[in-house]
């Protein structure tokens, strides 16, 4: 007989009308599970980010007298605060004009490949992104030391004979972002290949019917509508150099002392407050690097138009 | 219809009823395991709780051999081992530690006694704003504290007088020599006792047989050697807060010029670091270095390393001014917390390590002991590990009480300050100029001094007012 399978559909179709008509709700769930998801975020959000933001604030205004700025004038006068700065800009220039360059032309290039090649390519490209901050590090000191590293004859041909060569001050900023690249392009470039995707298929058919080749349709077509993605990386990635951390200081406890444990900002910061005990003025510096990362963020976002909807 | 639904429902209703039955079985026992646990651990903890609170001793792994000594002379000694890095080369872990406990509270697992292998932290971390160590000069007996050898106590004192460590071993340097090396490319001359007598006898070596060392200047920490050892004011603290810091005084730009003029920088003075895996100790045919370079770095018995029985120790060279003194590198120091609950027992414990000669002679890795009784038993035992036993005591002796005073205990590294001005020039191909890191350097560590609120004396103005 058809009569209870007759009957258990109805009731089903009626439940999901009923879901349906009790004001949208999502279709097997309800808007509570996001409030609750959402919930747990904004909790972590309060105890580990707005909370220790509001204590370096309140650490670095506080000064004998009151709120002053007294903590920032301070280190601004520091001997190593502009060479800090200078090393971490130095690096971002060129990390990050390489980076973008790169990272975009190979996400171009994989975007035309066949589909199976084009994921084995973006797999090898992942791979150097296992290694997170330390683990890169412990690699990349074989690497740059011409005893061990399998590349010693490019060293050779500077005429580095010893790890103190490679990194000498004045390479510092290169190797740094050498490093960075390396962990960082290949999760870049599988980002930029997903905002590759998202560009309508007719778009690109109706320029190679107009006669565009490969690198027209890439230049003139796929550039322009991937540039907020781009924008999207230089302000993720500025942040994050600005507050390198991790390489300096574990390449300076490799080397024994030869790069110096105020190099970067972070590190300045790191040294104030945890060998000189002087907390106010390690939070004056941490301000620092918090706005300096915030301006960029805003100028990149308003001129790179990254939340204006097409 | 009302059939239809309850026979429709009844299925529903009945896997609902039953999935519910389910779920609250499963949290039910969920519940009471994680309940039982709790129980468990509470009980467990107070059972701990019960038992008296154990010594916590932080030591690094060379001390490890300290701990199996103790332990085997104390059986039952209530102590929680933790081993750390021993605060080396200035990564500043108990700095660290210290400054956020000091904010948040120490906690009951905070150490009681630590070792510490940098030297210049005691005084740093005994004195404002730190001011966590606990004055021994009321706990351990003058008689005690008389028998340390002279000058070995002068970091554990503040400039206040408080006595915040105990010295563990002193690491002076010497004159170490191969003497088969030696006599087969120098024959029956005697061993030079001067600077300008290695720097001569590494021009020799240069082109006669390349490749064989008299010295090393690949390591941050060489200006131990080559400044503190030639009196060199770069580090000297004249008064409460104030540092003097001369890169021209003679005794300074004396040694850097020897180095420079001889050209043996990059050939016999080797510009790899001697703990690089490239160092071969079987080429150094003599080289300055403190007592326990003896097995760390010629690794005296061990694979790779000089055969037992190869290196004597001969006394240090004297200073480029004449002077007998000559400079150190390490040297560990015991300090024992002043938040710790029970000082009686952590002042005794330091005391017991650093005296006691069941811990004193173990093991060949460490300096000579700086607590003058034990120092004979520990020499007694070296006599297989090096050649001529009674020069190389003498020497170490005599390298222990000719440590000079002037270099000294400041809360930077001066080491880590030698590592990023100096050691890129120097290992350099080819090497830069020795003289021309003297004045860098001093503008660095017056710029250090100065962020460690010291003031600066310098007859140069560019490092008495900063660049």
């Amino acid at each position: 007989m058809t009569v209870p399978s007759a009957t258990v559909v109805p009731d089903e179709r009626a439940s999901a009308r009923r879901g349906r008509r009790a004001g949208g709700q999502p279709a097997g769930g309800s808007r509570t599970a996001g409030y609750f998801f959402v919930a747990f975020y904004v909790v972590l959000l309060l105890a580990l980010g707005i909370a220790p933001t509001v204590y370096a604030f309140a650490l670095a205004l506080s000064t004998p007298g009151g709120l002053g700025f007294a903590h920032f004038i301070n280190t601004f006068n520091f001997f190593d605060f502009a060479p800090a700065f200078e090393h971490i800009l130095e690096f971002e220039g060129i990390w990050l004009v390489s980076q973008t360059i790169l990272v975009v032309i190979l996400a171009l290039m994989v975007h035309t490949l066949v589909r199976r090649v084009s994921s084995a390519f973006r797999f090898v490209f992942y791979l150097p992104g296992a290694m997170a901050g330390a683990a890169s590090v412990v690699v990349w000191l074989f690497m740059f030391d011409p005893h061990t590293s399998p590349w010693a004859f490019v060293l050779h041909g500077f005429h580095y004979r010893l790890l103190a060569n490679t990194v000498a001050p004045g390479n510092l900023p290169v190797i740094f972002a050498i490093m960075a690249f390396f962990t960082g392009a290949g999760g870049w470039i599988v980002i930029m290949y997903g905002a590759l995707n998202n560009i309508p298929r007719e778009l690109i058919e109706a320029a190679e019917i107009d006669g565009s080749n490969a690198f027209q349709t890439a230049l003139r077509i796929k550039l322009p509508l991937i540039r907020k993605w781009i924008v999207y990386m230089l302000v993720l990635s500025f942040a994050a150099g600005s507050q390198l951390f991790v390489e300096p200081q574990i390449l300076g406890v490799a080397t024994v002392g030869e790069i110096s444990p105020q190099w970067s900002p972070n590190q300045l910061a790191y040294y104030l407050a945890f060998q000189l005990d002087r907390f106010n003025d390690a939070a004056a510096i941490s301000v620092d690097l918090l706005v300096i990362g915030l301006l960029v963020a805003v100028l990149l976002v308003w001129r790179g138009r990254l939340f204006e909807v097409d | 219809m009302f059939h239809t639904v309850s026979s429709s429902n009844a299925p529903k209703l009945g896997r609902t009823r039953g999935r519910r039955c389910r779920t609250a079985l499963i949290t039910g026992v969920v519940l009471a395991i994680a309940g039982g646990a709790v129980a468990l651990v509470g009980v467990a903890s107070a059972g701990a709780k019960a038992a008296a609170k154990p010594l916590v001793v932080w030591i690094d792994t060379s001390r490890v051999a300290y701990q199996k000594a103790y332990m085997k002379a104390n059986p039952h000694a209530n102590i929680k081992w933790v081993i750390y890095n021993g605060n080396a080369n200035g990564t500043g872990v108990l700095q660290s530690k210290f400054a956020l406990w000091n904010r948040t509270g120490w906690p009951s697992n905070a150490p009681d006694v630590m070792f510490d292998t940098q030297n210049y932290d005691a005084v740093q971390l005994g004195t404002p704003p730190y001011n966590d160590l606990l004055n021994l000069k009321s706990y351990v007996p003058k008689s005690v504290l008389n028998n340390f050898a002279k000058g070995s106590l002068s970091a554990c004192t503040t400039p206040t007088g408080q006595v915040i460590c105990l010295r563990n071993d002193s690491a002076a340097a010497v004159l170490w020599v191969n003497p088969g090396l030696y006599s087969q490319f120098f024959g029956s001359a005697p061993v030079p006792t001067t600077w300008q007598g290695i720097l001569a006898d590494g021009q020799a070596l240069n082109t006669a047989h390349p490749g064989y060392l008299v010295g090393d200047v690949g390591d941050a920490f060489d200006e131990d050697y080559y400044l503190w050892g030639n009196e060199c004011p770069l580090n000297q603290v004249v008064g409460k807060g104030t540092i003097a810091i001369n890169p021209n005084s003679s005794n300074c730009t004396g040694i850097a010029k020897a180095i420079d003029a001889s050209g043996d920088m990059g050939k016999s003075l080797s510009q790899t670091s001697v703990f690089g895996s490239s160092f071969n100790p079987n080429k150094v045919v003599m080289m300055v270095g403190p007592l326990w370079y003896g097995t760390a770095v010629f690794q005296t018995g061990a694979t790779g390393g000089v055969p037992n029985g190869t290196m004597v120790a001969y006394p240090p060279p004297a200073a480029i001014n004449g002077a007998h003194v000559t400079g150190a590198l390490g040297g560990g120091l015991w300090l024992v917390s002043k938040h710790t609950s029970n000082p009686k027992a952590a002042a005794a414990f330091a005391q017991y390590m650093a005296t006691s000669p069941k811990i004193q002679k173990v093991g060949v890795d460490a300096g000579l002991p700086q607590y003058v009784p034990d120092e004979n038993s520990y020499l007694s035992s070296l006599s297989s590990v090096f050649a001529n036993p009674s020069t190389t005591e003498a020497a170490w002796k005599t390298a222990a009480s000719e440590v000079w005073t002037g270099w000294s205990p400041v809360p930077w590294s001066t080491d880590a300050v030698w590592g990023s001005t100096a050691l890129s020039t120097l290992t350099a191909s080819p090497p830069g100029s020795f003289a021309a890191q003297l004045l860098p350097y001093a503008q660095a560590l017056a710029n250090q001094a100065r962020l460690a609120g010291f003031t600066v004396k310098s007859p140069v103005s560019a490092v008495a007012n900063g660049s």
